[in-house]
């Protein structure tokens, strides 16, 4: 597996959101890589900042400061018609398939909206769109009848499926998938993961999957990086991080995932609290608070990151 | 041990004008006295028009309780008017909603909104309740110096909390949980379990746990019932559902869960959706998406819940486990 290709890569990115008590730091010097045709999960909880990390990848959000590289060009240095060109090539999938369509567009609105947004077919040429429009409808196992359905009258996976056929509508090589399955039934998150999958293979794609189940992100990642207040306590592979959860954290996390085997008990690594606020967070270790395993010099010292096994790093005292 | 809720075949139906909606179909079930029951199935399935019947909040119309009983310690809750069923809901039957954000009063402070609930029920003083209000704040976890907050100064795990005393602060005999960790993190999610457990051998309140996390059944429960499309399939003890399935929906609901625990490259999604509620179907709602379907489970019901071991019951043609005779 060597010489791996970089496709994006991000160096110390910062998004800092300005309110009246503070800056929020919702991504804080944030750095590392995905390569080509894999997939980067992201893990953590409610207001870790996993989704501000997405957008300022994809430029919804305008980062603080920082650099985005995508195949070797500065993203935050794109004039705006680059930037719309960049586009085609990145795209996102959002958590919520009910929110995030157009009521009154169709099935065939919805998917052939980025086709004409950018240009690709012209408006009168609906042979060709119809075409493509099939051709993604069928690449996501969607029935032709659906096609001028509008979304209420579709369930919650086959809504995601159209979201997934509109972010594959222009060819893109990298996808932000934000809980791309948080909002449906287990049957259906295993479709839907399944189909992923299959696109991912056959179309090379490259994710960012943003989630916070540990189960999904297992079974889809190749490489994780766990997120705590804006800034990543651990990162590795996928198998590294869940055959050696090193940081506090991470051991947290896994041990509150509910077993589902009634023979095993679930080990009781309760952690005390909830996430503190991302506003004026101090020096020290952000996670300290709740640490089990916390001591004094966690909360002022300045932390590095270790690695504890090859391409596994972790920003924890104990390790230091 | 005697049955504190025993439902018999009952069935809901909601008439709106595109057709009728079969949401419960001939559901039986029995709770009994201190047990917590876990009600798994995916959205639609009827897991919460199952308590909104017990609890009496269908909206009717365009809801119906077409046929059956739901009797609560020797009464009928179907059969009662609504100053009866006032007297047992949110007293000795009370319910946790899914989502705590919209659960609460935003005006008014979480010590008077766990007031209101005990001055509803019992004849006491206002001092008094507001001494309980604070009790019961102390007994999930909550400070007394924060009765006088509102929902909003609360975190989501606290505001849960809050619903929790709330639900609790008439000591019901039924505790009805509609999701009620869903909307939370996990670790706050954990906590919250833990909270429960811990009330549950305290009160020792029967506990019907509506979730679609089979983790949190395993974790929680020691009887589990699993529904689809409005009927009960499978009922049993946690481990011979996690075990000794029977149902093939209940074992493709198993292995559609990523594990954590082993490596698998392909998930075993179930195929295909749930049928429409507005149809009645001639043989097994599960057919068309079960891999053991046959020419019998299209065309006829399967036998209404058959045996399959002690308190163990499936409704299915070709049950995965042997049956007893």
């Amino acid at each position: 597996m060597a010489n791996k290709e970089i496709l994006l890569k991000i160096v110390n990115l910062k998004k800092y959101f300005d309110t009246p008590y503070g800056p929020l730091h919702a991504v804080d010097d944030l750095t590392f890589d995905i390569n080509k045709g894999e997939t980067l999960g992201v893990v953590g909880e409610s207001g870790c900042g996993k989704s501000t990390l997405g957008r300022c990848i994809l430029q919804l959000i305008k980062p603080t400061s920082g650099e985005i590289y995508f195949e070797g060009s500065d993203v935050l240095k794109c004039s705006r018609p680059e930037l719309k060109m960049l586009r085609t090539k990145m795209q996102i999938i959002f958590q919520d398939p009910y929110s995030s369509l157009n009521p009154r567009m169709t099935v065939a609105q919805a998917i052939q909206a980025p086709l004409l947004l950018q240009g690709l077919y012209s408006k009168h040429d609906t042979a060709s769109i119809n075409t493509r429009v099939d051709e993604l409808m069928d690449l996501v196992g969607l029935a032709k009848r659906f096609v001028n359905s509008y979304p209420h009258e579709l369930d919650g996976g086959r809504r995601q499926r159209i979201g997934i056929a509109r972010a594959l509508a222009l060819n893109p090589k990298f996808i932000v998938c934000d809980e791309p399955v948080s909002a449906l039934d287990v049957s259906i998150q295993a479709q839907i993961l399944n189909l992923m999958q299959d696109l991912q293979a056959d179309l090379g794609l490259t994710y960012l999957f943003i989630t916070h189940d540990l189960s999904v992100v297992k079974h889809i990642s190749d490489n994780i990086v766990v997120m705590y207040l804006g800034q990543f306590v651990e990162r590795g592979s996928s198998e590294s991080i869940f055959r050696n959860p090193s940081h506090p954290y991470t051991r947290a996390l896994l041990s509150a995932i509910p077993i589902p085997d009634p023979d095993i008990r679930q080990k009781e690594v309760i952690l005390k609290g909830e996430l503190c606020s991302p506003i004026n967070v101090g020096n020290g270790c952000r996670f300290a608070k709740r640490c089990p395993e916390a001591k004094d010099e966690c909360f002022a010292c300045d932390l590095s990151v270790v690695e504890v096994e090859h391409g596994h790093f972790v920003s924890c005292k104990k390790f230091m | 041990m005697s049955n504190i809720l025993d439902i018999k075949e009952l069935s809901v139906a909601y008439h709106t004008e595109d057709g009728t909606v079969y949401a419960l179909n001939n559901i039986d079930l029995e709770l009994e006295d201190g047990e917590t029951l876990g009600l798994v199935g995916e959205t639609g399935a009827g897991k919460t028009t199952l308590a909104k019947s017990i609890m009496r909040l269908l909206p009717v119309p365009p809801a119906k309780i077409e046929y059956g009983d739901i009797i609560f310690s020797g009464e009928n809750i179907t059969d009662m008017d609504d100053e009866e069923i006032r007297a047992i809901r949110g007293n000795k039957i009370s319910m946790i909603f899914q989502d705590p954000m919209s659960a609460l009063n935003p005006v008014l402070t979480v010590g008077e909104q766990i007031k209101e609930a005990i001055l509803a029920h019992n004849n006491i003083s206002e001092d008094e309740a507001w001494s309980k209000s604070l009790e019961m704040l102390e007994t999930v976890g909550i400070t007394k110096n924060r009765a006088r907050d509102y929902p909003h100064q609360f975190s989501g795990g606290m505001k849960q909390r809050v619903v929790i005393a709330m639900a609790l602060a008439c000591n019901p005999q039924i505790l009805l949980a509609d999701e009620p960790t869903t909307a939370l993190d996990v670790t706050i999610q954990a906590q919250v379990l833990a909270m429960m457990r811990g009330l549950k051998e305290k009160f020792n309140t029967a506990t019907i746990l509506i979730t679609h996390d089979l983790g949190i059944v395993a974790q929680m429960c020691e009887k589990v019932a699993i529904i689809y499309a409005g009927e009960i399939v499978e009922v049993g003890n946690v481990h011979d559902i996690f075990k000794n399935t029977a149902h093939p929906y209940t074992k493709g609901l198993l292995e559609a869960i990523p594990s954590i625990y082993a490596d698998c490259k392909r998930l075993k999604p179930i195929d295909g959706l749930m049928p429409d509620p507005t149809i009645r179907h001639e043989g097994c709602a599960f057919s068309e998406r079960c891999i053991y379907c046959d020419d019998i489970c299209i065309h006829n019901q399967p036998p209404a819940v058959q045996s399959v071991g002690t308190d163990h019951k499936v409704r299915c043609w070709k049950p995965l486990c042997s049956t007893l005779s």
